[in-house]
């Protein structure tokens, strides 16, 4: 195991993982003193009946301060403001996020609101405007993907003022991340795949890009060989609590690696995607995963290598000959996104022409390509990848994405 | 891995290791919000060079520090109660730690005494009145760590007390500090630290969180430590090491004590059960029995011990005598090339089969679903005789 010359981690949430963990809340909000929670999701987790499992789980344990459902799909100033009035009017003293970045970040914010006993959230940006714990943070993730429920980061939107802001600070991390398969098991096949996949990639791109450390790698290789394990049957079996669990821990596992060694070249593009045509991050991230492994391979094959044990088993590791186990990590990446593709019926992407939007319109438009190869020279994430890319290498690597064919990796610049 | 078990994992501690890590101390202290620490340390631990380098690595950083270096072997009540009064009395607002052992155990114990003023510490329950985090306290590893300094346990006058409160806000690793000088106690620690690792890795209650920290533990120790005793000077074997000593106490802090940690828990006093020696004398005669109950994972440890070829190549139905044989054939060369020979049996180490009866009335049995006293008569006999379990 490589020692870096220099590392930092750091993952100072309690993980509460298992098929009950919810009625484990109640005990853990009074070891931080706390007896009052305010829930805070979106209408769309609250109308999938996760909300009534989340209460019917805690209420005998706890005084609910108030459940507020409104929270938007883009994190909102207004709503963070709104919400942290309705804590302090209903004298809560925790808050309890269930729901996927959006609602964990927008709790974030709540959070520091509250805290410092304020009005306005704009008043605490910039380094060290955080100086002391915040009200206890319980994260309940439903999405098996993100792992917003284990970084410090919150990002919300000044929706006037078009502008996103990103809070960092390890007083945002939340207190505890409950891990119950109950919050994922009706999460549809396609989200299941997209979500999972992006978890996947945060484990794959933290453990070769360049500011891995052995903590970050051992997270990672977990991950991997968790998600890898159950990926294709909880999406054809949606109703498998184990493999929900284990989906669940997987991708906090990834969040925790990606978040203490950064990410490369995959999110630095899928981003771009992101932000230029809208499209889902997730899709972005499974349909480029395969790329950003063959376009550093040169500069990675050994760490590459090494994946093939967690995403394919020991029986398959052994028979593949060292020099091409790198190569066979992508084949099977690009096989899981085509069983995917067939596990739910054709909605999960594996190239960028096949993404639409909702009025069946495609998503990512040849003809915008050159305005994310753009767009992704701005984005921070291109400083961690092992080789360096431009403009030119971005277009050719989405070009390729777009097609859906490998990358022709005698056009890849070495440097 | 049973995932139909819950698990809960906690560490807070975060992780800076490295060159220069020392440096980093100011700017972190800052981000908790603290910027007037206490430095525990003692002449006895820690090289008084040491503790020139460390104080110089806050150069310009405009922080006001307390140093307090009589720490001596052990830490006891009056001398923290001394801290507690200087610590209040000068307004400081964070605890450093410089040095392993019963520097850390008083600063632990410091800790609860100024954030819980009225917590007695005589008392073994004092730390369930702990509802939040306690005044940030950072760990500074030297080359006498015994790698508990991390763990979620603090030993005060002879009683052991736990919270996950205890464990560091930080762990600051710095190549300059872990340089060994003293390899006999480098040894027996990182033999204690390796047991902790491994038992954490393949016991029943082990989470994919407790996995992380051990197998990176666990890797660390099998790529280094021969380094380390060919050559104590190495400076990167001896960050390697102390790095896996820090990771060996988060991970045993979020298990149950297996059974090897229990029957070293359970041998006399004067065999100085936590020096690692005696435990790495148990620790095949442990794998080897608890490798053919259900429920533990004994086999999977060929893959922190090995590498990632060894453990593919190895049909899985072998893996286990295969994991028994790499930790067996490690030990021996330890035992070889070390500063002093791991016994080859508990009876050369000191512990005759007549005490057996003894040992196991110390165990507290009834508590345990798992094993049972015949379980641990059955690893006793076979550790004192020194022969593989039949």
């Amino acid at each position: 195991m490589k020692l870096p010359g220099y590392y930092e981690f750091c993952c100072s949430v309690k993980l509460v993982a298992g098929h009950d963990a919810l009625e484990k809340i109640p005990s853990l909000l009074a070891s931080l003193g706390a007896k009052k929670p305010l829930i805070i999701t979106d209408k769309g987790v609250a109308g999938a009946g996760l909300i009534k499992i989340v209460t019917d789980a805690i209420s005998s344990g706890v005084e609910i301060g108030g459940i507020a459902d409104n929270v938007p799909p883009d994190s909102d100033l207004k709503v963070v403001n709104q919400l942290a009035k309705l804590y302090q009017q209903n004298h809560c003293d925790a808050i309890i996020a269930v729901g996927g970045g959006s609602v964990i970040d927008t709790a974030k914010g709540v959070n520091i609101v509250v805290s410092e006993n304020a009005d306005d959230l704009m008043k605490f940006s910039g380094a060290g405007a955080l100086k002391r714990a915040l009200k206890p943070l319980v994260a309940v993730p439903t999405t098996a993907g993100t792992g917003s429920e284990v970084t410090l980061v919150a990002v919300i939107k000044d929706q006037e003022k078009h502008l996103k802001m990103a809070f960092t600070s390890y007083f945002l991390l939340p207190n505890i991340s409950v891990l119950d398969s109950r919050m994922t098991m009706t999460m549809p096949p396609f989200i299941t795949a997209m979500t999972g996949m992006d978890a996947l990639t945060h484990a794959i791109e933290a453990y070769y890009c360049l500011q891995k450390n052995p903590l970050s790698d051992s997270s990672a290789h977990a991950a991997i060989s968790m998600i890898c394990k159950n990926i294709l049957d909880v999406t054809k079996n949606p109703g498998n609590k184990d493999g929900r669990l284990a989906m669940a821990i997987g991708a906090s596992l990834a969040g925790i690696a990606f978040s203490n060694s950064m990410v490369g070249l995959v999110h630095n593009l899928g981003h771009s995607v992101g932000s230029v045509c809208g499209t889902p991050h997730g899709a972005c991230m499974s349909i480029l995963l395969p790329y950003g492994l063959e376009y550093n391979m040169h500069k990675r094959r050994n760490e590459m290598s090494e994946l093939l044990l967690p995403i394919a088993g020991p029986e398959v590791y052994k028979t593949i000959p060292k020099d091409i186990r790198a190569d066979k990590v992508v084949a099977l990446i690009r096989k899981l996104n085509n069983d995917l593709h067939q596990a739910t019926g054709g909605r999960h992407a594996r190239c960028f022409k096949e993404i639409m939007d909702r009025e069946g319109k495609p998503s990512v438009p040849r003809e915008k390509l050159p305005d994310v190869a753009r767009a992704a020279l701005l984005d921070g994430a291109s400083t961690y990848n092992p080789e360096d890319t431009d403009y030119e290498d971005n277009l050719m690597v989405l070009e390729a994405a777009w097609e859906g064919v490998p990358l022709d990796t005698s056009r890849i610049r070495k440097g | 891995m049973n995932l139909s078990n819950s698990f809960e994992f906690t560490c807070p501690t975060k992780t800076n290791s490295g060159n220069r890590a020392l440096e980093n101390i100011p700017v972190e202290l800052e981000s908790l919000d603290a910027r007037k620490p206490l430095v525990i340390t003692g002449t006895d631990i820690v090289d008084q060079q040491l503790i020139d380098i460390f104080l110089g690595a806050f150069g310009n950083s405009g922080m006001t520090l307390g140093i307090f270096d009589s720490i001596g072997k052990n830490a006891d009540s009056s001398m923290i109660e001394q801290l507690k009064k200087a610590y209040i009395d000068e307004k400081f607002d964070s605890i450093i730690a410089l040095g392993g052992g019963p520097v850390m155990d008083a600063a632990k114990s410091l800790n609860i005494m100024v954030s819980l003023p009225t917590a007695d510490l005589r008392n073994s329950s004092a730390t369930s009145l702990i509802q939040k985090p306690l005044r940030p306290l950072v760990y500074v590893p030297a080359d006498t760590a015994t790698g508990l300094e991390t763990s979620k346990f603090a030993s005060i006058n002879g009683a052991t007390l736990s919270s996950h409160y205890f464990m560091p806000n930080l762990v600051i690793i710095d190549p300059r500090m872990t340089r060994v000088k003293n390899g006999k106690a480098v040894f027996a620690n990182t033999l204690a630290a390796f047991c902790r690792a491994l038992e954490a890795y393949t016991g029943q209650d082990k989470n994919p969180l407790t996995d992380s920290y051990a197998f990176a533990a666990i890797q660390f120790i099998c790529e280094n430590f021969l380094t380390l005793l060919a050559t104590p000077g190495d400076s990167k074997a001896g960050l390697a090491i102390a790095n896996a000593m820090a990771m060996s106490g988060c991970a045993f802090s979020n298990v149950e004590a297996g059974m090897l940690h229990r029957i070293a828990q359970a041998l006399p006093a004067r065999i100085n059960a936590q020096s690692g020696i005696v435990m790495s004398v148990c620790l095949p005669h442990v794998f080897a029995y608890c490798g053919k109950k259900s429920g533990y994972f004994i086999a999977e440890a060929l893959l922190p011990l090995a590498g990632h070829d060894e453990y593919a190549a190895v049909p899985a139905k072998q893996r286990l005598e295969k994991t028994l044989k790499v930790i067996g054939q490690f030990l021996t060369e330890l035992s070889v090339k070390g500063p002093e020979r791991i016994p080859a049996s508990l009876t050369e180490a000191g512990i005759e089969s007549s005490m057996i009866d003894d040992i196991l009335s110390n165990l507290k049995l009834d508590q345990d679903t798992q094993m049972n006293a015949d379980d641990f008569r059955a690893v006793l006999e076979s550790a004192c005789e020194g022969r593989p379990v039949a």
